[in-house]
């Protein structure tokens, strides 16, 4: 029984951060780029959330929504002067974004955690025979499921959606055809916003302070994990994300208490093996080798 | 619409980086003419429709579509003022269905109007597109493949048809199924551009056709020429080598011919 709860709990994180690695994944296939700063979508609207604490929930969840999404346009404005660039000097733009972001929280508002309460009421527990559940467990697997599922129908049953799928394959030809690349990668922009917010919303319970950091380590796991599926494809890069929000609440369950410094030691050790043993990434397929 | 649809390169010189790829090109292709463009490798002819799409720039000349400069259009506002690229390679997306490629193919068209009937007549043109709708388009043979990058380019509606080496790497029989879909292409009224090594073909079914190497072009022939070999090597060698007298004051009287018949 004690494994199921370990379970239960693992599927949960692994679906908050495969939300955060969707986003990341979006975004590296519109524009083949690792967007570094993806992390600092959530660190900002962390801080929106503390600057108003005690405010209605009907107007912090679409203000943060708009907050969130407001930076990850601007992001895209940014970047977009650069499309042209080396991708290198991309990589190293999005890292300065996420560097001047951090910077300018811990200006503001100091390097010490600053509380977020909001749905206090999802921390809460109960209990299934010997199950304990907290709440936001089960909307944590809920809302991430909901949400994969409506970006999925979104790229596969809209026209934008195909054109996204078609930008992420060849963005020259999909141009040719007529596609506004432009408004596509807008598009993919706004909706890894979409998902950073829900991310957001749904790690609060669990990690209650936001400091200016606190979107880089989200962010980094989850891109190891993109990293570790198979940044090629959607699909894999998700499950990426959610295999290592799994294997991380796994690995800390199973740790003895005193042991759990280890946690991550053991994490990217695993990750390490992962990628020795398949470079192209865990769920990947072989590499195809021909292209015409 | 707006203004007949013709298209003009004038003076056109395309550069990658330093290196000059294009030294004033000028062609016009009129509604519903076919335009052939032979010449050989690296001669210039990817560039040279790359340059109409929009998807290089030019640092001399202009491109002129229905009397309007195409200067400042990104490769996607062409596409919508009704200029479709068969791309070399095919370049069709391998990872969606045949289905979607066609759809894709729809982007660019003005307004939904008419896309059932223009459906049937792609799919009469080709039905093995339609036959395989439904399967991963990476999965076509390439012949199969050339059949959609065609249908794709033409479910657009365009007025002037690109094509990128159609025949490239295709068997013998794939190239007549190609050759006699842009046949019945050309009497739908579209102008088509065809660029191609395999001249002779390619001559025979042009209007005209241009014979490009080292970014000029070299000579410009009529359908009937075909035949002339020589005159092919010569243009394919550049002017330096000699040429039979006759073919070329041939050729030169034609192209006076035509400047005289369509000013510009
Ligand atoms: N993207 C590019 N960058 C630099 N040089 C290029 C590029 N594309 C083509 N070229 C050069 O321009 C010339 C013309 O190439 P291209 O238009 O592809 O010729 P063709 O299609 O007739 O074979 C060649 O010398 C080629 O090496
Ligand atoms: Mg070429």
């Amino acid at each position: 029984m004690r494994y199921v709860q370990y379970f239960i709990d693992a599927v949960a994180l692994g679906s908050l951060y495969s939300l955060v690695a969707l986003g990341i994944g979006l975004i590296f296939g519109v524009m083949r780029l690792i967007n570094l700063a993806q992390g600092e979508l959530l660190m900002v609207g962390g801080y929106t959330l503390f600057a108003t604490n005690g405010w209605s929930v009907f107007v912090r969840v679409p203000l943060v929504l708009l907050v969130i999404v407001g930076l990850a346009l601007l992001m895209e404005r940014a970047f977009r002067r650069l499309r042209s660039a080396a991708p290198a000097t991309m990589l190293v733009m999005t890292f300065a974004v996420s560097f001047l972001l951090r910077s300018i929280a811990q200006k503001r508002w100091s390097a010490q955690g600053k509380s977020m309460n909001i749905f206090s009421g999802l921390s809460h527990a109960f209990t299934v025979g010997q199950l304990r559940i907290r709440y936001v467990t089960l909307v944590s697997i809920a809302v991430g499921g909901v949400l994969l599922l409506g970006v999925n129908l979104f790229l596969n049953r809209t026209d934008i959606g195909l054109q996204m799928r078609a930008v992420a394959s060849d963005r020259r030809i999909a141009q040719a055809l007529g596609v506004r690349t432009n408004r596509v990668v807008v598009t993919a922009f706004a909706l890894s916003g979409v998902l950073a917010t829900a991310a957001l919303l749904l790690f609060v319970p669990q990690r209650p302070t936001v400091t200016p950091d606190f979107g880089l380590q989200i962010a980094i796991v989850a891109l190891i994990g993109v990293v570790v599926g198979g940044m090629d494809r959607l699909a894999p890069a998700t499950f990426g994300g959610f295999s290592i929000g799994f294997a991380n609440s796994m690995v800390f369950s199973l740790l003895p208490t005193g042991q759990r410094v280890f946690l991550d030691s053991v994490l990217y050790g695993l990750v390490i093996i992962v990628l020795l043993l398949r470079p192209q990434g865990l769920f990947q397929r072989e590499r195809q080798t021909t292209r015409v | 619409m707006t203004g007949p649809a013709r298209l003009e390169l004038d003076g056109l010189h395309v550069r990658y980086g330093s290196v000059p790829a294009l030294h004033g090109i000028s062609i016009g292709v009129s509604g519903g003419e076919v335009v052939g463009i032979v010449g050989p490798n690296g001669a210039g002819k990817t560039t040279l429709l790359s340059a109409i799409m929009g998807m290089v720039s030019w640092s001399g000349g202009d491109i002129r579509f229905r009397g309007r400069s195409l200067t400042r259009c990104t490769p996607d506002q062409v596409a919508r003022q009704g200029i479709a690229l068969v791309p070399e390679g095919r370049q069709i997306f391998g990872d969606l269905t045949v289905d979607e490629n066609l759809r894709l193919g729809m982007v660019a068209r003005r307004g939904r109007d008419g896309v059932h009937a223009d459906l049937e007549v792609v799919f009469g043109l080709f039905p093995i597109v339609h036959e395989y709708r439904h399967r991963t388009a990476g999965l076509l043979s390439g012949g199969q493949q050339q059949q959609l990058a065609i249908a794709r380019a033409l479910i657009a509606s365009p007025d002037v048809l690109l094509l990128d080496e159609p025949s490239l790497g295709l068997a013998p029989a794939m190239i007549d199924i190609v050759f006699a879909s842009l046949d019945v292409i050309r009497h739908s009224g579209r102008s088509i551009v065809i660029v191609e090594q395999r001249a002779q073909r390619t001559i025979a079914f042009a209007d005209r056709t241009f014979v490009l190497a080292g970014g000029r072009i070299r000579a410009e022939l009529g359908s009937t020429d075909a035949g002339h070999a020589d005159l092919l090597r010569t243009s394919y060698f550049g002017p330096e080598a000699a040429a039979p007298e006759p073919v070329r004051r041939g050729v030169e009287a034609r192209r006076a011919k035509r400047n005289h018949q369509t000013p510009a």
